[in-house]
């Protein structure tokens, strides 16, 4: 890639790899705010909130 | 290697004993995500966390009309309380007691009903070792069908300050 | 390389990013040849020392606890055993932990990516926040006003600055990992890496995301409970206090693996040259750690009233045990990194002919191998059991639970962390370790200590002997079989003690008195060497020539499913309850 910089952007640009020709696994692996979000909002909804919902429907004693 | 940038060809799919591994440990994985659902439906030991809000002085005067109706007798100052078979029985833990007594018929099914007046305390019931978390202000339910006789002991497994280790009740079964 | 790298930008301020580019504030290590940035060496140093400095605190703790827990002993008195308890909670678990891994970050965004730190005024915000949050906590401790434990669960409630504290800890440590990325922002913004960043520091961005997670849960929870100790707001519900803090108090050591685990991999390179040998598979099981692991949380309430069978069973299996599986790649690719690494140098001989040949006399090599099977076999198996929504019933709150950490994050993590400081002092502090026969022994003391803590620790509590508890002898409901095992966790414990005093020493010692490096390599603790008979591309080609390794995780497969199906039959055997 060296090469390429030296010659200029142009070549720069008809060198270089499409993004969506890479695996999306790839991708996600490269993305590192991707994964921030997904790795902050999965546990947040599926334990966080989803507990704070399940305690806030519980319901009053009748202490039958 | 792990500190240097990866080869520009990086990325591939795992192939001979690694996909093994990779496959083996996916069934297992498998077999294990089955496990507590199986137990759930087919299984007799189950933490449902049954619950409802309660206030603790209410629970504390639903005890007290509890032991007061069906008292049969003392341990050591405490009241042995027996519930109607098949009926709802309460415990009440607190700083640094569980009460009252418990007498229970062996086979018969009861909704245990516990909370803590304080702060939260562990049940613990030895030697059976089952364990489950007491709280304030939640009337946990369990329901629960004693199938061996004898004295049991509870132990208080959640500290609650510093006379924790001297708090234990009893559970009879007959 | 994506499209969208625009070309390098100029430095901003003066300092440029790459640690190449003339005017770079770094300097060459002679041992690897990688550029070191000098501000990243010098909050490694400031974050690695801090950390040790807990874990003395906390090792000073621990030796007090298990004399009297080991109950022949019985050392403290009633109210200085939980006063203790609560501070070796949170010296060893989040104090010494964290520094530690602030340490580890620093070194992943910079060293090998060839950039600069983004910035040191961050750097000393964040560590001047967790330092004076760290002592708060232990003053306000020690003083006597915080009798709570770790957990701190409400109702029972401590002094203020006893919140304050954690919550500077929690906002400090998310400077430093905001610090973290901002480097790795720069660090590709201006090119000074091309492609994917190498396995480390992928390692120790999926500790860093984990780090984020844990510390919102931290914020929520502690800060409601700090203004409810100040009487400015009502009692947050218990509960809901539980499940907050355990998003705070569990994910906090998935951090820790994450970065146990790229630790693993550095030592393995260090010492034998090992390098991943799929790396699309080491990857994806991080991705499966920052997707999954979190949700594990979920494991400390599985027995608690309010949150049902759906909701346990979902988050405590994390996500179909996805994340369990992630463990058991990991269990994988690191000793066949390490088999294939050996193979390729002619240590061909049989099955474990790599094995015997490996540097083990290399405190590094010796305690990151020690971390691995203590975290895999005993800590690994016991959690994933012990986590399910039922056999926790014949667990929970006992000396299972204790067991069962003391062999992660003890076993594996902290040894993980002193195995890994045999290098860090002699690459970012340049001396050459003091005393190295000691050394040489030292993970081995640990290690063998903390397993004998760990087991000792788990039969007590299959006998039903409570965690956190100052005397099993008050209820009469506990023999002299769990007696017997409290004195094991207690011989051990002063195993683990002399050798972590003995690690502490070491580092002291070293960093004021080693010889210094400067100018040459640090000396050699040993590393594996090529052999004449050498094939490595022959070796490189063949899928299938960990055969070592494969013997090793089927014995851990059927280890596994022993234990976890034993559970399942004593769980039978108790009342049954829904």
């Amino acid at each position: 890639m060296a090469g390429a910089r030296r010659r200029g952007g142009i070549c720069d640009y008809l060198n270089m790899k499409k993004p969506s020709d890479e695996p999306w696994l790839k991708r996600l692996m490269d993305n590192t705010w991707l994964l921030l979000v997904l790795g902050v909002l999965i546990p947040l909804l599926s334990y966080t909130v989803w507990g704070w919902v399940e305690l806030t429907v519980v319901k009053p004693a009748t202490l039958p | 290697m792990s500190l240097a940038i990866p080869e520009r060809g990086w990325f591939k799919a795992p192939a001979g004993a690694e996909k093994l591994w990779i496959g083996l440990a996916l069934l297992w994985c498998l077999v294990m995500s089955v496990m507590m659902p199986f137990w759930h439906f087919r299984g007799k030991q189950n933490s449902r966390g049954e619950a409802y809000a309660v206030q603790p002085a209410a629970f504390q005067a639903r005890v007290e009309q509890f032991a007061a109706a069906n008292k049969v007798g003392e341990l050591a100052g405490v009241p042995i309380v027996e519930p109607a078979p098949g009926g709802d029985a309460y415990l009440l833990a607190r700083m640094w007691s569980w009460y009252p007594v418990l007498k229970l018929r062996q086979g018969e099914t009861y909704r245990l009903h516990l909370s803590a007046l304080d702060l939260q305390h562990g049940f613990s019931l030895q030697p059976l070792n089952m364990n489950f978390q007491v709280l304030p202000g939640y009337d946990h339910v369990l329901t629960l069908t004693p199938t061996s006789k004898g004295e049991f002991t509870i132990v208080c497994n959640e500290f609650c300050g510093i006379g924790h280790d001297k708090m234990f009740g009893k559970i009879l079964v007959e | 390389m994506s499209l969208d790298a625009s070309l390098p930008l100029p430095p901003v301020g003066g300092t440029p990013t790459s640690l190449a580019a003339p005017g770079a504030q770094a300097r060459r290590c002679e041992t690897t040849g990688l550029s070191v940035c000098l501000a990243a060496q010098q909050f490694i140093k400031l974050n690695a020392v801090s950390a040790v400095v807990f874990l003395l605190l906390g090792g000073i703790a621990a030796i007090l606890l298990a004399l009297t827990r080991w109950q022949a002993v019985h050392l403290l008195p009633v109210d200085w055993f939980y006063r203790i308890l609560t501070f070796h909670g949170l010296n060893m678990l989040i104090f010494w932990i964290l520094f530690f891994e602030v340490a580890v970050l620093y070194f992943a965004c910079t060293v090998p990516l060839k950039s600069r730190l983004f910035s040191r005024k961050i750097a000393w915000a964040s560590f001047a926040m967790m330092l004076s949050g760290a002592v708060m906590v232990d003053y306000i401790i020690l003083r006597g006003q915080a009798d709570v434990l770790m957990t701190s669960y409400l109702p029972l409630l401590a002094h203020p600055l006893f919140y304050l504290g954690i919550i500077l800890v929690a906002v400090g440590t998310l400077t430093g990992v905001f610090n973290f990325f901002a480097t790795l922002y720069i660090a590709k913004r201006d090119r000074t890496y091309e492609g994917s960043v190498p396995l480390v520091t992928f390692g120790a961005t999926a500790a860093a995301i984990i780090a984020v997670v844990t510390l919102l849960h931290g914020a929520i929870v502690m800060i409601p409970t700090f203004t409810y100790s100040m009487g400015w707001t009502g009692q947050p519900d218990p509960m809901w206090y539980r499940m907050i803090w355990w998003g705070l108090g569990h994910q906090s050591q998935q951090v820790n693996v994450c970065a146990m685990v790229a630790i693993w991999y550095l030592i393995a390179h260090l010492a034998t040259g090992a390098k991943p040998v799929n790396e699309t598979v080491c990857r994806g099981a991080f991705v499966l750690y920052i997707l999954f692991i979190n949700l594990a949380s979920a494991h400390h309430l599985l027995v608690d009233p309010g949150v049902g069978s759906a909701w346990k069973i979902w988050n405590t299996s994390y996500a179909m045990y996805l994340a369990v599986l992630a463990s058991m790649i990991h269990g994988f690719t690191v000793p066949a990194s390490v088999e294939m690494a050996m193979r390729e140098k002619g240590y061909v001989k049989g099955l474990f002919g790599w094995v015997m040949s490996a540097p083990w006399r290399n405190p590094a090599f010796a305690g990151f191998v020690l971390s691995l099977v203590i975290f895999g076999f005993i800590g690994g198996i016991t959690g994933v059991t012990l986590g399910t929504q039922q056999i926790n019933i014949i667990a929970h709150n006992t000396l299972r639970i204790t067991g069962h950490f003391h062999a992660t994050v003890v076993g594996g993590t902290s040894l993980a962390f002193m195995a890994v400081t045999y290098y860090v002092i002699p690459l970012i502090f340049r001396r050459d370790f003091i005393w190295r026969s000691a050394a040489r022994m030292q993970p081995w003391l640990f290690g063998i200590g903390i397993l004998l803590v760990s087991l000792g620790m788990s039969f007590a509590g299959s006998l039903g002997a409570p965690r956190r508890d100052y005397d099993i002898d008050s209820s009469g409901a506990f023999g002299p079989a769990a007696h017997l095992f409290l004195g094991v966790m207690g011989v051990g414990a002063i195993l683990a003690v002399i050798g972590l005093f003995l690690f502490v020493l070491l580092c002291v010692g070293t960093i004021l008195f080693g010889p210094k490096t400067d100018g040459r390599a640090m000396a050699d603790w040993g590393t594996a060497k090529a052999l004449a008979n050498a094939q490595p591309e022959a070796i490189a080609e063949d899928h299938w020539a960990m055969k070592g390794t494969i013997a090793l995780t089927f014995v851990f497969l059927a280890s596994f499913a022993v234990y976890y199906f034993a559970n399942w039959k004593a769980l039978a055997d108790v009342w049954p309850v829904r």
